[in-house]
């Protein structure tokens, strides 16, 4: 019943490519296996280094708070250069294919920019802000402390 | 209504590019750009749909295999909500009614600041009009349907609304919101639920976000994996009879159900960002457009909820609802409060997930608990609405399947906010179903109103569901949360983030002289 919608949604020609994959799943199985293994291989230096800027943030405690993005950027750098170092592969700009790790590269699929960096140590170390707004909340203070 | 239906007909791949391509061009955005915009917001669009397809038609068989498995033939039929929308559309006499009506609401609604969200996901309204005919039918009262149908398009609108910074940064998209009837009328209920679970010990510092689980267990949560073992599970449960006459069949179909969700698991989320890529520059040119001709004004644009889909945790919470939903329609149906047999609309409950999953961050095992409530209302609801929606077929033309008496859908049972709003007067059609199924209804009533109200002292007392207590959901376990009131050199932390604050407009003004 979904396939109506899809027809009226998107045309036709999602049933020929629909049906071509389930109708000849014998011929897809063994390359999408085998992508799908690339991309879990590929997908952990990025899980890894992002898994170690939090710890990172978390045990810069409350010096944290008071470093601004860019000096942020600046101590957690070297944690991506040693994941990048440890690993062969990493998932494409496009998330559909993989390519050598390098540190640069790495750093960008991490988002290690100021921003990206001061909003995750914000959820790491619980100061909340809402996008767009001028206000800040602290777990502290929420607590009523 | 020749016009909508053509409009229509020409498909959202088509449509919502060119009406991106408008509004591109009404926020000053550069041709260039804007085109740019536009084609690939249809592309993710295209994208994203055409993974759905291929998540329904491979996990709608596998859950429907199960329903045969349980032996079980109860009295409604879940046609799923295509059939709804269809039947929908079919009834003529309201449908260009709620289109105009609604889409000049929406804009007065804008105008007088009574909302931030431009609705222009308009293969949604069907949902109004849905709305606007189960009323209709019901009681025979057109004024009252499309009564129904409007303030519930304002509520819907609000909804969003306040729904809009939590989904601009759990799902990282800015500028936008949902304000898709049949899963945002669920968000109160959802926070509540939530914040209830918050008091719960043991669920209470069980955090279970994909990303969380990932980095406790490492690659085994990875969401392919995740999505593959789960495909698994659902084929083992469904083709398992096969194994005794058919075991080549059923293995084939079992590696089919696994690799496929764990591909859509890996795939759906790159479609979302390639829309976010379209969406990012519009989301801009928005914002900078109203910020220069309404200072202090936001604008959020509203789409589908396809485009929230693509989270791990909504589609693993989704597929775990299916043997669940069956389970629960089976025992609910013994107990008097449900006698919908749920088929079609297995394979879209990732829907229903998302309201259940995104107050908690995407935590999976908070998500299930808080769809499992939501699917028995919906299925309690859903029953409900099978007379009204039957005789909408009939008037549509739409030939009821055989062996059915009456149909429905899941999705028909998630249209909450016009279920409440018409419950005063359709109630007395309850008591055909008995005094249990009145009891169980009033209470789903009795909670949802509860929720929308205790939802919005919250947020009139000034706080932003999802944003405000994000700190008990983002991280791992409370012996990691560090103490930031007091630093090691006793300074309050409101100084350290005006510290921050400080540098980075400092940063932000160096960055912006050097620009210029």
């Amino acid at each position: 019943m979904i396939d109506a919608m899809l027809d009226v949604l998107l045309g036709h020609f999602w049933r020929t490519f629909v049906s071509l994959y389930t109708g000849s799943f014998a011929w897809f199985v063994v390359p999408l296996t085998a992508w799908m293994v690339l991309m879990i291989v590929a997908r952990r230096a990025p899980a890894v280094a992002e898994s170690r800027i939090r710890a990172a943030l978390r045990a810069l405690g409350a010096d944290g708070g008071r470093l601004s993005g860019a000096a942020l950027v600046a101590r957690l750098q070297p944690e991506v250069v040693q994941v990048a170092l440890h690993y062969r592969l990493m998932p494409s700009p496009s998330g559909f294919w993989v390519r050598r790790c390098d540190p640069e590269q790495l750093a960008r699929v991490c988002n290690l920019n100021p921003k990206s960096l001061a909003e995750m140590r914000d959820e790491v170390l619980h100061v909340s802000r809402a996008p767009g707004a001028d206000r800040t909340v602290i777990k502290a203070k929420a607590a009523g402390r | 209504m020749g016009f909508i239906n053509w409009l229509l007909g020409l498909g959202a791949s088509v449509v919502l590019p060119i009406i991106i391509f408008i509004l591109s061009m009404i926020f000053r955005m550069p041709i260039g750009k804007a085109v740019r915009a536009s084609l690939t917001i249809g592309v993710g669009f295209i994208g994203i749909n055409l993974v759905i397809g291929l998540l329904g038609n491979t996990l709608g068989p596998a859950a429907q295999a199960m329903v045969k498995n349980t032996g079980v033939n109860l009295p409604i039929l879940d046609v799923g909500w295509p059939v709804a929308a269809a039947i929908t559309f079919g009834t003529t006499s309201i449908v260009p009614w709620v289109f105009v009506l609604g889409i000049l609401l929406n804009l007065v609604l804008i105008a007088v600041k009574a909302t931030k969200t431009l609705n222009v996901d308009m293969w949604n309204y069907w949902h109004f009009i849905f709305s606007a005919a189960f009323v209709y039918f019901m009681t025979g009262n057109f004024v009252l349907g499309l009564l129904v149908a409007l303030i519930t398009s304002a509520i819907v609108l609000k909804l969003a609304d306040f729904a809009a910074p939590v989904i601009q940064k759990h799902y990282g998209i800015p500028g936008i919101t949902t304000p898709h009837l049949d899963t945002v009328t669920w968000s109160p209920l959802g926070w509540v639920i939530n914040k209830g679970l918050d008091r719960v010990p043991g669920i209470r510092k069980w955090h279970a976000s994909p990303g969380q689980l990932q980095e406790k267990y490492g690659i085994i949560a990875e969401p392919i994996i995740m999505g593959t073992v789960l495909g698994f599970i659902i084929a083992i449960l469904a083709y398992y009879p096969e194994f005794s006459s058919d075991l080549g069949g059923a293995v084939k179909q079992i590696l089919t159900v696994g690799i496929t969700l764990g591909a859509v698991m890996l795939v759906l989320p790159r479609m979302v960002a390639i829309l976010m890529e379209g969406l990012v520059p519009l989301s801009d040119a928005a914002k900078q457009f109203i910020q220069t001709r309404f200072p202090g004004r936001e604008l959020y644009i509203g789409l589908d909820g396809a485009i929230l889909v693509g989270h791990p945790a909504n589609i693993a919470v989704g597929i775990i609802l299916v043997p669940i939903t069956l389970l629960l329609a089976l025992l609910m149906s013994v107990l008097g409060v449900n006698q919908m047999l749920p088929f079609t609309d297995l394979a879209v409950l990732p829907f229903f997930a998302i309201w259940a999953t995104t107050w908690s961050r995407g935590n999976v095992v908070r998500g299930v608990i808080i769809g499992t409530f939501f699917i028995a209302c919906m299925l309690s609801i859903a029953t409900f609405l099978a007379p009204a929606t039957t005789d909408m077929a009939h008037a549509a033309n739409f030939a009821i399947p055989a062996g059915a008496t009456q149909i429905s859908s899941i999705d028909s049972g998630a249209h909450l906010a016009p279920f409440m709003l018409a419950f005063g007067f359709i109630f007395s059609r309850a008591a055909q179903y008995g005094l249990g199924f009145q009891v169980w209804i009033s209470f789903i009533l009795a909670f949802a109103l509860f929720s929308y109200i205790a939802y919005f002292i919250y947020i009139g007392r000034g706080h932003i569901p999802g944003i405000d207590d994000e700190h008990l959901y983002v991280e791992a376990s409370d012996e990691d949360e560090v103490d930031i009131a007091r630093g090691p050199a006793g300074e309050d932390a409101v100084d350290h983030v005006a510290v921050h604050l400080a540098e980075q407009a400092d940063s932000s003004t160096g960055d912006q002289a050097a620009a210029r």
